[in-house]
């Protein structure tokens, strides 16, 4: 009866710790995860894959905007270790450096930059290895990236 | 006999799993993250910015730099922590070679100040159950390499 209180509470509390642990993480190498959380955290996700085969996931985080996660890392198209959340906008005149480096200087996380046809880029590299982030952690940052993009294309007058 | 040995493996599976889990690292308790990043062999000082919130004075890459926190409330109970460095230029840097910079190369954001001197900062997200210890290293070597990287791009 003792041995098997002890074995019974161990299931228990290993269950209860591991499971949480690792069953909800965030990890580049799971990218059917990454949508299921993304998804279930009141966001569009769709899962796809990009022109060398690698994950990629198409974001709406509301309003006409979409941003894109690729992966990074990844050894033939699985493994991945990294991704990346992108949103690129088509501008009429483009913007400028000065603009950029504006909000670089003003914003923490997300990165602006122009492309050769002066169209603004704002992104966010996440590393995702290594025992990845918590579920919570990574809510978090889809959230402040949803933020972002809202707050990005009004920055540069998209729309 | 049997019970003990079972004790035994109880607790070592435990200790296993607390490792990944009960030892996030959480913005929330900078003495861990300067802890963490003495252990690696950092130089890390805990201090305070002008705003009494926590503050980690370190270096990497032949730099100093900084771990700043931040979503702090009465210097406590911070939330996300930024990465960050600058480099005093004699002649700073132009927006176009920062531009150039910031579309090749992942993991930072990098700004020019009024004296055109770039700043070049990754932010991370430590909230809400944090990120394990291996991951925020290699976040940590992610920073040193770019840092690395961003010395041979301006010619410090």
């Amino acid at each position: 009866m003792t041995k098997f209180k002890l074995l019974l509470s161990s299931a228990l509390v290993l269950g209860a710790f591991s499971g949480a642990a690792l069953a909800q993480d965030a990890l580049a190498s799971d990218p059917e995860g990454l949508v299921a959380l993304i998804n279930e955290f009141g966001y569009e996700a769709t899962l796809t894959t990009d022109n060398t085969g690698d994950p990629k996931i198409e974001l709406s985080t509301g309003g006409d905007v979409g941003s894109e996660i690729f992966f990074y890392g990844c050894a033939n198209n699985v493994d991945c270790e990294a991704i990346q959340f992108v949103a690129g906008f088509d501008l009429e005149n483009g913007s400028t450096f000065e603009e950029m480096n504006s909000w670089n200087k003003n914003n923490r996380f997300a990165e602006a930059y122009l492309d050769d046809e002066n169209d603004p880029f704002v992104e966010y590299d996440l590393d995702l290895n290594g025992g990845g982030i918590s579920r919570d952690n990574f809510r978090s940052i889809v959230d402040g990236w949803a933020g972002t993009v809202g707050m990005f294309s009004g920055y540069i007058g998209f729309n | 006999m049997t019970k003990f040995a079972f004790l035994m493996a109880t607790g070592l599976t435990l200790a296993a799993s607390g490792a990944a889990w009960a030892e996030n690292v959480v913005a929330s308790d900078p003495e861990a993250i300067a802890k963490l990043m003495q252990d690696w062999g950092y130089r890390a000082e805990l201090t305070k910015d002008s705003e009494g919130d926590p503050k980690i004075n370190t270096s990497a890459a032949g730099v100093d730099f900084y771990v700043y926190f931040y979503g702090c409330s009465g210097g406590a109970d911070c939330t996300e922590i930024q990465l960050g460095a600058g480099f005093d230029l004699p002649d700073g840097m132009t927006l176009e070679a920062v531009n150039e910079w910031s579309s090749q190369n992942r993991f930072n954001r990098v700004y020019l100040d009024e004296e055109k001197d770039p700043f070049i900062r990754y932010d991370v997200n430590l909230a809400e159950g944090g990120i394990s210890p291996e991951l925020f290293k290699e976040i940590l070597a992610n920073y040193e390499r770019r840092l690395a990287d961003f010395q041979e791009h301006i010619n410090w």
